[in-house]
């Protein structure tokens, strides 16, 4: 597949009062044209950081200090904020979580929705008007001319999801980032955002990067998956792999914490202690000290990430096998 | 019923209709103030010891529901019986009696602990409350009880902002099993935890359950969680049971259109399955207006002329302790 975006080697740090904290340090990962990418891991894993810096819509404490991001070759980083104002809702458009927040309660529904075609794509207003009730219409909205006149206020919280979703695509960007866009929503709901997100990459060869913290969203939608441990990549690969043979601790902890639908357990395997603190890092490997097979170099040394059937993993166990086969 | 072993459990808590009904504002122009019925005419039993699941999408009454259960609101109408007794009927000074017999666990680990309040106070205030034991006792009472929920005691004296929010989970489990309770109702209580902590807590829960003899209206709208945790599961939309039933069974024969569209909803971590998914069409309807008839017709895809007028009633189906309020399941 065609390389979209590349994002190599990214390190974020953020200026607090107590000292810079890293919060994001040596993501690398691509996604191709088309492509669905679940960026997955918990609270503080620093999922959404690397989103936002794809963007550059960081915080003014929060600094890119290395690494690159590539659209089509292009480099990002060290763009003008009025180049990056070109790229930020044309060829690369993204959706929050939190639907109500993200749209401004004192402006329609229309009056958001055409604002980037105005400004991105040069529409007259009456003609980014229609376009907008187009738009509506492909995203599974009832009577978009009506809803077009409406507040946000007036939605329910499906409803405003899909709005985001049309502001978002009204452009055909090549590149959609979505933030949690189904983790406020019911599960019923959920499913009929999901289900629209998976058309509409099929009618426009959209490429998505789906931010989640929640394993059956990403099972069920993405092609890669790149699972974050407090700001590193621990295992990058496609959603086969991972699911069907999970390599790093932290992977195989997490799958196996997630209480299953079709069986009955005495007791859920979890995984022990806390993820750490940002500022408070472990030397060698992040993951070392909750890990059940932690040796000494584990917590001396930070792995590198390395080749594992078909995946990559940042695990030391992995370090000799170059490629080799599962370790089950 | 087989596969429920808790069946023969002596009931300890029923419900018997129900009501919470919420009035809105009497305005100039609407002479008949808007009302939701948060709680429908809803009848449950919850048997000594078992896990009764409840889950719903946002807004279908579940909270208000348990809130009403432990009058932490006052009902419209009906009744709750504790053992046989109306605790509906109860006065002020006979519910505060019962009230050490009935605690909740609250979702969210942040606001539901006073941030001024050392982990000490927190969770010892109940013993004030009811005037347990001198000061040494009582702190004798707490380290115990956080060393069960998993906390040190060198935590005695921490304020809740130190806390991450696993621990402050566990320091609220631990404020509400600190009297000893029957009854505990937990709502969402691990719906704010990442998936790796809320393990951690949902094996505690259940440890604290088999310890102590618990009986848990367990309150989600996480369906796998439910699973795990409940023996038996009632299903709730718009303010009205529709189906209740042992978890194998629920989850496996679901017979209400509305608990299959929910179950086929949930994203499975599985690559290989791809499942066959109901749909269903539009958002829940708006709470002051629900529909005639079966409040779920105008999404569920059996629909028929019968579904928009008759309100369904739980009937039992299948296996015995399987009801359903719905007039086409079979």
């Amino acid at each position: 597949m065609d390389s979209l975006l590349k994002v190599d080697g990214l390190q974020v740090q953020f200026q607090t009062k107590k000292g810079v904290n890293t919060s994001v340090d040596g993501v690398s990962f691509s996604i191709g044209k088309g492509e669905i990418l679940g960026i997955v891991g918990e609270s503080g894993c620093g999922k959404s950081v690397t989103s936002l810096s794809i963007l550059q819509l960081l915080g003014t404490n929060a600094q890119i200090s290395q690494g690159s991001i590539q659209l089509e070759g292009r480099e990002l980083l060290g763009l003008s904020e009025e180049e990056l104002c070109k790229i930020r809702g044309n060829e690369i458009a993204m959706i929050f979580q939190d639907p109500m927040t993200a749209l401004n309660p004192t402006l329609t529904i229309g009056e958001q929705l055409i604002e980037p075609l105005v400004i991105h794509q040069g529409y007259r207003k009456q003609d980014a008007w229609k376009e907008g009730i187009e738009v509506l219409k492909k995203v599974g909205i009832a009577a978009p001319e009506k809803r077009m006149k409406e507040y946000p206020h007036q939605l329910s919280g499906g409803m405003r999801q899909r709005v985001m979703i049309a502001m978002a695509v009204s452009c055909a960007p090549k590149l959609l980032i979505a933030d949690e866009p189904t983790t406020a929503l019911d599960v019923t709901i959920q499913a009929q955002i999901l289900e629209l997100m998976l058309e509409l990459r099929q009618k426009m060869n959209t490429a998505i990067i789906l931010i989640t913290h929640d394993m059956g969203v990403v099972a069920e939608t993405s092609d890669n998956i790149l699972v974050l441990y407090a700001g590193k990549v621990v295992e990058y690969g496609s959603v086969k792999d991972i699911f069907n043979s999970p390599k790093h601790p932290y992977t195989k902890g997490l799958l196996s914490s997630i209480p299953p639908l079709e069986e009955d357990l005495e007791e859920l395997s979890t995984i022990e202690g806390t993820v750490p603190a940002p500022g408070q890092m472990p030397a060698g490997c992040r993951f070392a000290p909750r890990c059940p097979d932690a040796a000494k170099q584990c917590r001396e040394k930070q792995p590198e990430i390395y080749p594992a059937g078909g995946a990559m993993v940042s695990c030391f166990k992995y370090m000799e096998q170059k490629g080799g086969q599962d370790d089950e | 019923m087989s596969e429920n072993p808790k069946s023969g459990n002596p009931v300890l808590l029923e419900t018997k209709d129900l009501r919470k009904y919420f009035t809105g504002k009497r305005g100039l122009l609407n002479r008949n103030p808007p009302v939701v019925k948060a709680v429908d005419d809803i009848s449950l039993t919850i048997r000594k010891g078992e896990t009764l699941g409840l889950v719903g999408e946002s807004g279908c009454g579940k909270s208000t529901l348990g809130r009403t259960i432990l009058k932490l609101i006052p009902m419209t109408s009906g009744q709750v019986l504790y053992e046989g007794n109306d605790i509906a009927a109860y006065n002020k000074k006979q519910m505060w009696e019962m009230r050490k017999k009935m605690q909740i666990i609250f979702q969210d680990p942040y606001s539901s602990l006073n941030p001024r309040m050392t982990v000490f106070d927190l969770v010892s205030a109940p013993l004030k409350v009811y005037g347990i034991g001198s000061r040494e006792e009582q702190k004798e009472m707490v380290i115990s009880i956080l060393n069960e929920v998993g906390l040190d005691k060198q935590y005695l004296n921490r304020f809740p902002h130190e806390f991450s929010g696993g621990q402050r989970q566990r320091i609220g489990i631990a404020r509400a099993l600190i009297l000893n309770p029957e009854f505990v109702v937990c709502d969402e209580a691990v719906s704010a935890l990442d998936v790796s902590v809320r393990a951690q807590v949902l094996n505690l829960m259940q440890k604290m359950q088999k310890k102590k003899n618990l009986t848990y209206l367990f309150i989600s709208h996480d369906l796998s969680v439910v699973r795990h945790v409940s023996d038996r599961v009632a299903v709730m939309y718009l303010g009205s049971i529709v189906e209740v039933g042992g978890k194998q069974e629920l989850y496996s024969a679901p017979k209400h259109p509305y608990t299959q569209a929910l179950l086929s909803a949930i994203p499975i971590p599985d690559a290989n399955r791809k499942r066959k998914r109901i749909i269903l069409e539009g958002d829940v309807p708006n709470a002051y207006n629900p529909p005639s008839g079966c409040k779920f017709h105008t999404r569920c895809p059996y629909a028929k002329e019968q579904c928009k007028t008759e309100v369904p009633a739980l009937r039992e189906v299948g296996e015995a302790g399987h009801f359903v309020a719905c007039h086409q399941a079979g």
